[in-house]
């Protein structure tokens, strides 16, 4: 094991390559090009930009937003923020043209709650972030991130310590409180140890291959931060290679030989069908002996489908696929199969879980939920349940899960109320629901999203899942939840779809639920594209979307938005460009 | 390539990633709007990977962001002739 004993990652930066000179992060371009940087190279070529945030008046505690496309820039820009002990503010690149202003507000939002005080941006992106520093009263200036490299100067690199402030995280909460999770460089320590050491069991002759954002903390944290403290080598796609070519991500494993990968459920499912026999017949993915899946719902299915295909013409070990559970206010993971073991799922009985939260084994496979392990805590850290009355619950009784242990955030930048209610007797509330059994953990869904109909509890996912299948409704977007009726709480289901025939699909929609579920719908909202609200990562919003329905703006919103994608913001094929690489990441939880 | 090779290779591509709806993409001019074909975003841009593998190309980003029809797409892929 490659325990170097760094107690920051600032540390590790300037260190790593004195144990392991040759290790590598190897950066892909768009056409495959590939670029190597050395890990005894890293403090040299980090240390202009250094010089050149120091000469911008940044000094050690100072927040720096970065916009960074580029996979290189953003990592040595990253870096050198940390030697010189700046904090860095990752922000998401601009979705689509059409929504521009929509993200300019959201940006300027993140950046007056971190106090930045300067902005780095890719070059081509000046044009659009130039009004933020009249916006954002802390912020002076925006700073190419592209030519920081050449700066000409010498930096002085101040002592970092594991309770500074490495960087903020900001999660997908709301735009007018956007929460900023702190991450001192001690819970990075204790969070890449747990990671790829206790869990993942790996060393510096393993390589990681990653085309996650780096402005994710499955990406940044699981493939930047976390490697470069164990020296663990990593080959970096761009996000857009892997999208329009899927197939590039088992190539470059095949061809790197790596071992480790992480990606969300519906990666695993392209992968899967976007791969020919030609490429099968020729990969050899033996080496491939960790495969993480988290940041979205795992359906068990996918991962099965992924595993035999890769398994089979590929090599690849039965065991491979991890399911990962974690959130950005614990770092990044919380909990991991363990490494070499197969998957577990548990066949739960639907009706009594829905009923009770009890989580008891199946005896008809016809009313059967099918749960994800995924594994125990990590070493350190402990995960429990409680109820709503804060009261502890046993074994196989769904709950909130709640988490203790040295990767849990000290709490959110500036905001002291938030931090609060994110806690309970010393234990971070993660907002999900889930049981424990025999020792680890099943993730089931999101507190505040859960449908109550009649006393029962059913999970939004179960419904949208369903309703997901049928021919004519867009795929990924639906969306169940409940509103006040004459007699308790009603379930509406609203989607968006093309069809001409909208009276059709709301039989569709109520048949299929009532055969599924058991459950009565009283109102279908059949939607044009592009009307229900997403968050600025793309999630559909659950509770937003209900809102809208109360005030009776859904229907409108969708009329307007149909006028204009028409008009002069149909910018097609930018937009899907942008979404497909953002959308589907959830920005807050890296497990179901 | 002529335009009605050119056409083709989209229709093929399009129907790789959404096979269902190889009937809708026979219909497809270089009038037709992308965002009326109803495949969601990661279709779509896998769709324009299949075009890019088969004529051995790379469109660069901000060529794809005017892009908004079929046709487009068309001069999209004739431009670095």
């Amino acid at each position: 094991m490659a325990s170097f004993g760094f107690t920051t990652v600032t540390q590790a930066i300037e260190e790593v390559g004195l144990h392991h000179p040759e290790g590598d992060f190897i950066f892909q371009d768009m056409k495959g090009e590939e670029t190597r940087r050395r890990f005894a190279d890293l403090p040299q070529i980090t240390a202009p930009r250094c010089a050149a945030l120091q000469a911008m008046g940044l000094n050690k505690g100072d927040r720096v937003g970065l916009i960074i496309v580029e996979p290189e820039d953003f990592v040595l820009s990253f870096f050198a923020c940390l030697r010189i002990g700046v904090v860095p503010v990752p922000l998401y690149p601009p979705m689509s043209f059409g929504q521009l202003d929509a993200y300019v507000d959201r940006t300027a939002t993140v950046l007056a709650s971190s106090g930045a005080k300067a902005l780095l941006a890719t070059d081509s992106l000046q044009k659009i972030l130039w009004s933020l520093v009249d916006r954002v009263p802390s912020l002076e200036r925006i700073e190419p991130a592209d030519s920081l490299g050449d700066f000409i100067g010498e930096a002085v690199y101040p002592d970092i310590g594991p309770d500074d402030l490495a960087f903020l995280q900001y999660t997908s909460g709301s735009t007018s409180d956007p929460k900023g999770v702190m991450v001192p460089h001690r819970c990075l320590i204790a969070n890449a140890k747990a990671l790829i050491e206790d869990s993942l069991k790996l060393t510096p002759q393993d390589r990681g291959v990653s085309w996650l954002p780096l402005y994710h903390d499955m990406g940044l944290i699981g493939f930047v931060l976390a490697p470069i403290c164990h020296a663990l080598p990593i080959t970096f796609i761009p996000t857009l290679r892997f999208i329009k070519r899927p197939n590039v991500w088992m190539e470059t494993i095949h061809r790197h030989r790596g071992t480790v990968t992480f990606a969300p459920n519906f990666a695993f499912a392209l992968a899967t069908r976007r791969a020919r026999q030609s490429d099968l017949d020729k990969w050899d993915l033996s080496c491939l002996e960790r495969v993480g899946c988290g940041a979205e719902p795992i359906q068990p299915e996918t991962v099965r489908a992924f595993t035999e295909t890769f398994g089979t013409h590929c090599g690849m070990p039965n065991s491979a696929v991890v399911p990962a559970y974690g959130m950005a206010e614990s770092t990044l993971g919380i909990s991991l199969k363990p490494h070499q073991e197969l998957l577990r799922t548990r066949s739960v009985d639907a009706d009594v879980f829905s009923a009770t939260g009890e989580a008891r084994e199946a005896t008809d496979i016809n009313s059967a939920v099918e749960h994800v392990s995924c594994g125990p805590a990590f070493p350190g850290h402990d995960i429990a349940i409680f109820n709503e009355q804060g009261e502890r619950l046993a074994e196989g009784e769904e709950g909130e899960i709640c988490l203790k242990g040295p990767s849990v955030t000290p709490g959110y930048f500036e905001n002291p109320e938030a931090t609060r209610e994110a806690f309970r007797d010393g234990w971070l509330r993660t907002g999900d629901l889930g049981y424990l059994m025999d020792g680890e953990v099943y993730v089931t869904g999101r507190m505040k999203d859960l449908i109550i109909i009649n006393g029962r509890n059913i999970h939004p996912q179960a419904v949208e899942w369903s309703v997901a299948e049928i021919e004519s409704v867009r795929k990924g977007n639906v969306v169940a939840f409940t509103t006040p009726g004459p007699s308790g709480e009603e379930l509406v289901v609203a989607l968006e779809t093309r069809t001409k025939e909208p009276a059709v699909l709301c039989d569709e929609v109520s048949s299929c639920i009532q055969r599924e579920l058991s459950i009565k719908v009283s109102e279908v909202l059949c939607l044009k594209p592009g009307t229900l609200p997403k968050t600025s990562s793309g999630k559909l919003q659950r509770r937003k979307t209900r809102q809208l329905h109360l005030d009776g703006a859904l229907v409108d919103a969708g009329a307007r938005r149909g006028e204009t994608s028409a008009g002069k913001d149909g910018l097609v094929v930018a937009k899907h460009l942008a979404k497909s690489m953002w959308s589907r990441i959830r920005s807050t939880t890296t497990g179901n | 390539m002529q335009d009605q090779e050119l056409i083709q290779l989209i229709r093929n591509s399009l129907g790789e990633v959404a096979p269902k709806k190889k009937a809708l993409f026979e219909t497809i001019t270089p009038n037709t709007r992308i965002d009326s074909l109803g495949l969601d975003s990661i279709a779509i841009m896998e769709m324009i990977g299949y075009v890019e593998e088969n004529l051995d190309l790379v469109f660069d980003d901000e060529g794809l962001a005017d892009v908004e029809t079929i046709g487009n797409l068309m001069g999209l892929c004739t431009s670095g002739d």
